[in-house]
């Protein structure tokens, strides 16, 4: 049996996920919507609530599915959505090779035994799950006036808790650095975890969610370094954390202070937000790093450079509990992409959501040339937000080598500048001429992410 | 400006010292510093604020000496199609718990005329398995120096140090083909200069094109230092007649075996095994085969090397494989093949000592023997890559298709795409089999797969399929 409405409304959870599914039918929400050549297989890209699409898959004649959303509910809306578009015109979906994610996802599927079959799905009580029902407008709301008032003071009077929240919290914090000063870095650095950890844990309480997480990592960037650079970059985190606070005091409202402090605006809010840089350009993924926080989060971040005009450089990201388990990345390595940028507002804008992004693949285009002196952006993120942690630069042509303890190093052609680096190098990277290279700089460390090299191009973060 | 850096440097060094252990940097910053933080009870949190700024914008990092690594050397076969680099990385992927099968990519990408991409696959010192394209990354990987000197001089023992190990065994290797004496000779002048363990990969070189005026040579290696050298040099030795084996051993096998004739017109000399009469007769005999050489046996016998090759029993697959190691390293080069074709030819023991001895062929002789064998009844597509070795994607799909074993393969992928209860086991033969026929068949008979498995019902970007897929893409004109 393959894929027809029935099954669909079969497969569905429940009728909230149909009905959230035909939200998501309007082709604009699908940059991406193709199928194998015998339609057995379909996949798109869907524009989410996260900074990074959602890519979506489904095999049509098992019925089996899946998504990088962080849903719990399975299938999820996206995924239903990209089989109702389907059943309804099959030929909107382009003819296309199977990309590496698809193939990936039937590579690990435990054969279709892990999907329900078709008989299973019709078995299960459907009735109350319909397509027709969830396609239906729905009748608008009539507003309560009084009830909507009634939801802005309440807002109002949690906005303003939350503030006096964040003051006690930046106190807390400044006294805690002045004490870090006071009773010595040395002891510090010993009790770097402990320390950081209780911090983070009163600022969790204060509601300054941003900080704390900032600061639950901070151990993990001073404890790559080698021991000789730790005091050093102890002094850069905590001098970096007094200018916040300082900051945040001094324009409360600013959107990037209270995003550092407190918590991040969301999709819509930056998308809606008029005053908001957009960029619409070729942007190329070229960086795509997956970590596990302390706090349990997994961060997605997809570094992304411009390949015209305008704003460099662009960082999608996104946080989803660990427990939602590993997700597929959002862009393949080298993907380039016309599309509409809308940047978080910012002293220096780096943090964006696609606002819309074009379904034509552009013809591949050259990486920009950086700017001579190769850590001036980095100069400049610092003056524009002097507690960023991290800018990423574009390396001129150089190579990779090893000092006498072993540790890696990018290094320029002209031997005009060498930048140790904080990952773990492969030898063979030390025989290749790395053309053009783009990294994020820490202050202490650069972090590779891809390179054009006579080897072809090269991936750092796998 | 470098005297303004450097004082700040100095005043950076005490601040860092005074907060280290738990003191004032106030009287340690910067005059100017010290005017703009004032003398507020919050100074020392803005003298951080400067300092941590000063750190990381002022000053940039000073590499040291750094060590560059030479270029990585371009092979003389192209890096495969860019466009195939993710399935064979998937395939890596895949056969990870398989390593054997993980190697047979790299050589059927070399069969084929290509290389791979050395971020995906990169020989380690230990890789002497690796094809022989890959000797100047071997070279390169463990960090010898790479070829001085010109590039065009032929190898000799004036020039031996102008190559790195791995290319200077290659180019051996080659003159050995072309001109086996003057390999002999410079192998000889050298090798004594070289670990152990290089001695036995250059003596190995000999066993090409063996001929007795290596005799002297090797016969000069009994007195090496490196046992594992001695043991190399004395089976090339035995392969010409000329290694010494004690008499009492050689006496002890051959009353093991009784030499007869058989039919009643042609008269045809045969060597029987006599009847064991306990497990420690048959260990002994196990033994001794390690112990004695195939001349020294056949002479024993009173037979030639020939006529013991001829007359050696073959259908009885528990002698074959226990006389199969004696052979394998102490046979002459002439009485392999005709051997091997009468083990084919019985089947009897075609897949233990069979498949050992098809180490000794030549890739073509590997080639036409897997051709004459794959399609028995009891070979199944495991054993076929045995004899197969290196002579990785030259099977004809029609040569492959009597086989049972591709019958089997069939029926499996038939009933795994038609789904059912008991799929398991279908599916598990099916992507072995896959996985097997990928490495045996050429381009032709890996598209007949792809199609018959499309055609039941699986869907071409089934990753069972991804080695069928390279396969079939590996052609000539897929270089990048």
């Amino acid at each position: 049996m393959g894929l027809t409405r029935q099954s669909i409304e079969a497969l569905a959870p429940d009728q909230a996920a149909l009905k959230a599914a035909s939200g998501l039918l309007k082709p604009a929400k699908w940059p991406l919507r193709a199928q194998n050549e015998t339609g057995s297989l379909i996949w798109g890209e869907c524009q989410g609530s996260g900074a990074n699409p959602y890519r979506v898959m489904a095999d049509t004649q098992d019925i089996g599915s899946k998504c990088t959303c962080p849903s719990r509910k399975f299938p999820c809306k996206h995924a239903i959505a990209l089989m109702w578009m389907h059943v309804d015109d099959a030929k909107a979906f382009a003819k296309a090779e199977v990309p590496e994610w698809v193939t990936d996802w039937l590579g690990r599927r435990r054969g279709s035994s892990g999907n329900p079959k078709p008989s299973e799905a019709y078995d299960k009580p459907y009735g109350e799950k319909s397509l027709a029902a969830a396609e239906a407008e729905e009748a608008p709301k009539v507003v309560d006036e009084k009830a909507e008032a009634r939801k802005k003071a309440q807002a109002e009077k949690r906005a303003e808790a939350t503030q006096r929240s964040l003051g006690d919290a930046a106190d807390d914090l400044e006294q805690w650095v002045a004490d870090q000063l006071r009773t010595g870095l040395g002891g510090f650095l010993a009790e770097l975890v402990d320390r950081c950890r209780r911090i983070a844990a009163r600022l969790v309480d204060a509601r300054a969610g941003a900080l704390a997480s900032r600061i639950d990592e901070m151990p993990a960037r001073i404890l790559a370094l080698p021991a000789e650079e730790r005091p050093d970059a102890a002094i850069a985190e905590l001098g970096k954390l007094v200018l916040l606070v300082r900051a945040w005091r001094a324009e409360p409202n600013d959107p990037e202070l209270k995003r550092e402090m407190a918590s991040t605006e969301t999709r819509d809010q930056v998308l809606a937000d008029a005053g908001a840089l957009r960029v619409r350009s070729t942007w190329e993924a070229v960086g795509l790093r997956v970590t596990t926080r302390r706090d349990g989060l997994v961060s997605q971040s997809t570094w992304l450079m411009n390949l015209g005009e305008g704003q460099r450089f662009a960082l999608l990201q996104d946080f989803y509990p660990a427990s939602g388990g590993r997700r597929t990345n959002a862009f393949s390595p080298a993907e380039q992409f016309n599309a509409e940028l809308a940047f978080y507002p910012a002293h220096g804008p780096l943090r964006a959501v696609i606002a819309s992004r074009e379904p034509e693949t552009p013809g591949a285009r050259p990486w920009p040339q950086g700017p001579e002196d190769l850590l001036s952006p980095w100069a400049e993120a610092l003056h524009a937000s002097p507690w960023r942690l991290e800018a990423p630069v574009i390396l001129p042509a150089g190579r990779v080598a090893r000092d006498g303890h072993g540790r890696a190093w990018w290094r320029a052609d002209d031997a005009s500048a060498a930048l140790p680096l904080g990952d773990e190098i492969e030898d063979v990277t030390l025989g290749m001429h790395l053309r053009h290279a783009v990294a994020v700089w820490s202050g202490a460390r650069a972090h590779l992410l891809s390179a054009q090299s006579d080897w072809g191009r090269i991936s750092f973060d796998g | 400006m470098a005297d303004g850096l450097a004082q700040l440097e100095q005043s950076l060094a005490r601040m860092r010292g005074a907060w280290l252990g738990g003191g004032s940097a106030a009287t340690h910053c910067p005059p100017e510093w010290a005017q703009l933080v004032g003398q507020e009870a919050d100074a020392e949190l803005r003298i951080a604020a400067l300092a941590g700024q000063a750190l990381q914008v002022v000053f940039r990092p000073t590499a040291g000496a750094l060590e560059t690594r030479s270029p990585l050397p371009r092979l003389v076969l192209p890096t495969v199609n860019a466009n195939l680099r993710s399935r064979i990385r998937r395939l890596q992927q895949a056969l990870k718990a398989q390593p054997l099968l993980a190697r047979n990519i790299v050589v059927l990408v070399a069969q084929r005329g290509f290389t791979l991409h050395p971020a995906d696959w990169m020989p380690s010192a230990n890789d002497a398995w690796a094809p022989d394209v890959y000797a100047p990354w071997i070279d390169w990987a463990t960090k010898a120096a790479p070829k001085t000197g010109d590039a065009t001089a032929a190898i000799s023992a004036e020039t031996w140090g102008d190559w790195p190990p791995a290319a200077r065994k290659q180019m051996l290797e080659q003159l050995r083909e072309r001109d086996p004496d003057k390999a002999r000779e410079i192998i000889a002048a050298k090798a004594g200069a070289e670990p152990a363990e290089k001695r036995v990969d250059l003596i190995s070189i000999l066993a090409a094109k063996l001929s007795e005026k290596d005799a002297d040579y090797l016969a000069s290696l009994a007195n090496d230092r490196s046992d594992r050298v001695k043991a190399v040099a004395r089976h090339l030795l035995a392969r010409l007649g000329r290694a010494e084996t004690a008499a009492d051993l050689t006496e002890e096998l051959a009353a093991f075996m009784s030499v007869g004739k058989a039919g009643i017109l042609s008269r045809r000399t045969v060597v029987s095994f006599n009847k064991l009469q306990n497990d420690a007769q048959r260990n002994r005999r196990w033994e001794l085969f390690s112990l004695v050489t195939f001349s020294a046996l056949a002479k024993q016998l009173g037979l030639s090397e020939d006529e013991l090759a001829e007359a050696i029993p073959v259908d009885d697959a528990e002698v074959t494989n226990s006389l199969a190691q004696m052979v394998l390293t102490t046979a002459p080069e002439r009485v392999i093949e005709p051997l091997m074709k009468r083990i084919a030819a019985s089947k009897q023991a075609l897949f233990g000592a069979g498949a050992q001895l098809a180490q000794r062929l030549a890739a073509g002789a590997r080639l036409a023997l897997a051709q004459m064998t794959v399609g028995d009844d009891e070979a199944g597509f495991p054993r076929t890559l045995e004899f197969v070795g290196d002579a990785l994607g030259g099977l004809s799909i029609e040569t492959v298709k009597p086989a049972q074993a591709y019958r089997d393969f069939s029926m499996a992928l038939m009933a795994w795409t038609a789904g059912g209860e008991n799929t398991t086991a279908a599916e598990h033969i099916s992507k072995q089999s896959l996985i097997n026929l990928g490495f045996l068949l050429d381009t032709h008979g890996a598209e007949a797969v792809l199609a018959q498995a499309v055609a039941v019902g699986l869907s071409p970007s089934e990753p069972a399929l991804d080695l069928l897929h390279l396969n079939a893409a590996l052609k000539p004109e897929t270089s990048s």
